[in-house]
């Protein structure tokens, strides 16, 4: 529990499984809400066993990562009814996949629901033409999520659900406006966030890109953005990023690099021209990157205050001076991504006294409660 | 299960005063004008937001990039290093719940527009910072635009042959901080509304990153290592046995994921991969050779219309591999209001991807055009400060404000 997020006092209910609800819930705890997390005691969220064990645990590091700081409950028995009595109870609900999430509309229909705000994360709310899609990255592909990503042949690069935490964190900003929408007209809120619409919002400056393109009757559909920002390799294996952008960054990068000659070189100083002679400018960068190692590769582009950065193994980045001032490490895992008030929200597990002591007051007269300890949540059996 | 109410009333009667530039910030209060909110930007003079400039632009100079992320706010033009361009800015903040500001961390309190200057004027605004590393720390003053952060957090890691992917071309590290953003303005206003107290957001692309990072880091930092135990990773997607890409005997590309043990269950019946369907999510890693060689052969064997229906139909994720030109060729797409017409000022209407709060299920209203510079500078001062025409003409006439200097072009 937070006592300083702005969601402090809400509570939010989180049916179902997989990651884009895990997501959405845990950016709404990170603003401080009082998350409930239910799983069917019967099919428990798959995301369990997504990776390593966590720290003495059973299930995963990516489980707890997302759902480490909510209060954990498995559900078993007469689970529409025992759904509504909770919802009623809550400022919100998400609803992931899974077959809780199968329960909602029945639960929906029930007297004891009252009238929940409820954000639903779907596969797609209108369907690209003849498919039928999954809530899962494969409704991102889709999209043309993966061409965004790489030329020519479709890439494996991607290392990290990126279509399902981004309709996680949409289905979380929704939620979120939804309960400032309900506070000022009293009204619930229902909608449904799809996958595939979220994945598309996500990519639309490359798909506006494309549009341009073809309505500027141009073949350059690069020409947005910087096509030279790609990795440079150093002489140690090391890669960096230069973003170089603008008349003044070419000038401090040319200092960077040792070429104060290029300074005024007509084929550099404007941003249109370096489209024009990218491979130039990319032999020069690649020069200079390969003379170096990536750390004095780096001193010498931040020396100048030239947009670049290393990449990074994660391993590395929770090491970084940067993100150990910040604080977002918190031991052996990630805190709150949000700042508050010069405050950041650790995330702490909520532990078994804490769920047990909550559900048994919300389940109070219709269900029994107990910690399973295999399952590390509380165990609502509904009478 | 139906939307209940139009997205564009949900913030309906909410001014907020925007210093953003370039797509972190823009994006984010595109999203709050898509809502119904009042957004002002301000935009300094003489040259405001530098994606104005970008290339592919209209008739009247706007960039279709610009066009895209500042759909629905109005937009002025102010000398804000100015006193009387400070005043004017400080008495919009003063009517405006909210206040977003993406200038390099120390820039807004020199300006005398930082936290604590628009608290004294605004007990309860929520005032967001969207930087590159953050507000403070030793990179802070640093330029820390999304490519720089995406590399720093881990998402760029090379495979294991060395190599690091090729820049994305979308953005995400902005877009994600936009969302989350969202999120902690809307939470922000609701405390507003039931405590009167103020919400300052700091929030940094490269902590949103971090933050979406839902393999890799947590297994880090759980102290089990990289996932597959090597120091450097197979790519991410083979790191998920079993997901990615696979071309079938027609030339077409699908996306499987199978990593939920009822999928990867199903995938192993159907492809044949004998006697691992038992096999735990680390397990499988033992075996990723063999089961992509499998899952190849299977695709590989049989057109794309069928490895679609057999595995889609088993409850399997899978979907054609499209590029950005088959989904906006799809007629779904503009069914599903993710590409509209939008009103331009000189070119008529022009098709532009509104994302998923213009969408359907949202309710897809019709959107407003992106401002020109300086547009509604007088609308402004006039309407929402009470300032005269006369007195709009002298702050024109200084060079405090600027009203919009784009020259009227015949559409």
């Amino acid at each position: 529990m937070t006592a300083h997020g702005p969601l402090s006092g809400v509570t939010v209910l989180e049916v179902g499984d997989g990651v884009p609800v895990g997501y959405a819930g845990r950016v709404l705890r990170s603003l401080g809400a009082h998350v409930l997390k239910l799983e069917d005691a019967a099919a428990p969220d798959w995301v369990r066993g997504y990776g390593s064990p966590f720290g003495g645990h059973r299930a995963a590091a990516s489980w707890y990562h997302l759902n480490g700081a909510k209060h954990r409950a498995v559900l078993g028995g007469g689970p529409a009814a025992a759904l509504a009595r909770l919802m009623a109870a809550s400022d919100l609900t998400l609803v992931g996949d899974g077959t809780l999430a199968h329960l909602i509309e029945p639960a929906l229909a029930l007297d004891g629901a009252g009238l929940p705000s409820v954000v639903r994360i779907v596969p797609a709310v209108t369907p690209p033409t003849g498919m039928m899609l999954r809530a899962d990255e494969s409704a991102g592909a889709a999209t043309g999520l993966r061409d965004v990503y790489g030329m020519g042949r479709p890439p494996e690069g991607l290392r990290f659900d990126i279509a399902e935490v981004n309709a996680g964190a949409h289905a979380a900003a929704v939620g979120a406006l939804a309960l400032y929408r309900r506070t000022v007209t009293g009204e619930p809120v229902r909608v449904d966030v799809g996958v595939y619409e979220a994945t598309f919002s996500m990519i639309e400056i490359a798909v506006q890109t494309l549009l341009l393109s073809q309505a500027f009757d141009s073949s350059s559909p690069d020409m947005v953005g910087s096509p030279l920002a790609a990795p440079y390799y150093c002489a140690d294996g090391g890669a960096v990023v230069i973003n170089i952008y603008g008349r003044g960054v070419w000038q401090r990068t040319c200092a960077a690099i040792g070429r104060p000659d290029l300074e005024d070189d007509p084929r550099f100083i404007e941003t249109f021209a370096r489209y024009e002679f990218g491979q130039e400018l990319r032999d020069l960068l690649d020069a200079f990157c390969l003379a170096h190692p990536r750390d004095e590769a780096m001193r010498r582009l931040w020396g100048q205050r030239i947009p670049s950065a290393p990449v990074l193994e994660p391993a590395e980045l929770v090491q970084n001076e940067q993100v150990a001032s910040r604080g977002i490490v918190a031991g052996n895992r990630l805190a709150s991504p949000y700042v508050i008030n010069g405050e950041r929200d650790p995330l702490e597990p909520v532990g078994a006294a804490q769920a047990c002591a909550l559900f048994e007051t919300l389940c109070a007269g219709w269900a029994t409660t107990d910690y399973r300890e295999d399952l590390d949540a509380v165990h609502i059996a509904v009478r | 299960m139906p939307f209940t109410s139009l997205f564009a009333e949900w913030l309906k009667g909410v001014q907020v005063l925007d210093f953003t530039a370039v797509l972190a910030g823009p994006h984010m209060s595109r999203v709050l004008a898509q809502a119904g909110a009042d957004v002002v930007k301000v935009e300094a003079i003489p040259v405001g937001d530098t994606t104005r400039g970008l290339p592919y632009r209209f008739t009247g100079g706007q960039s279709g990039y610009f066009k895209q992320q500042n759909l629905g706010k109005r937009g002025i033009g102010v000398n804000l290093a100015s006193e009387a361009g400070h005043r004017i800015a400080m008495q919009l903040a003063a009517q405006s719940q909210v206040v977003l500001e993406n200038f390099r961390p120390g820039v807004v309190d020199k300006l005398g527009l930082g936290y604590e200057h628009i608290r004294a004027v605004r007990p309860d605004v929520v005032y967001v910072s969207i930087s590159g590393w953050g507000q403070t720390g030793p990179f802070s003053r640093m330029t820390g635009e999304v490519r720089s952060t995406t590399s720093l957090s881990g998402l760029m890691a090379a495979d294991h042959d060395g190599e690091v992917p090729g820049w994305e071309r979308c953005s995400f590290g902005d877009t994600n901080a936009s969302i989350h953003c969202v999120a902690a303005i809307a939470a922000g206003l609701l405390k507003a509304r039931n405590t009167g107290a103020s919400t300052h957001v700091d929030f940094s692309i490269l902590e949103g990153l971090m933050a979406t990072n839902v393999l890799e880091l947590p297994e880090v930092l759980s102290g089990a290592g990289a996932i597959d135990g090597r120091e450097k990773r197979t790519s991410g997607d083979h790191a998920r046995v079993a997901s990615g890409n696979f071309v079938c005997a027609d030339g077409e590309w699908v996306y499987i994921r199978a990593v939920s043990p009822a999928a990867w269950r199903a995938l192993c019946e159907i492809v044949e991969l004998k006697g691992i369907a038992g096999l735990g999510f680390i397990e499988r890693m033992a075996h990723a050779g063999q089961v992509y060689a499998i899952i190849e052969a299977w695709c590989a064997s049989r057109g794309s219309g069928q490895v679609l229906d057999e595995l889609g139909a088993a409850g399997i994720g899978v979907a054609p591999v499209r590029s950005v030109r088959e989904a906006i060729a799809d007629p779904a797409t503009r069914e599903a209001g993710l590409v509209q017409d939008v009103p331009d000022a000189f070119a008529g209407k022009v098709p532009v991807p509104t994302g998923l709060f213009a969408s359907t299920a949202f309710g897809r209203a019709p959107q407003r055009p992106e401002p020109l510079h300086g547009q509604h500078t007088r609308e402004v001062l006039t309407g929402l400060l009470g300032y005269s025409d006369a007195a709009v003409d002298e702050l024109v006439a200084a060079g405090v404000v600027q009203e919009h200097p784009l020259p009227a072009v015949a559409p």
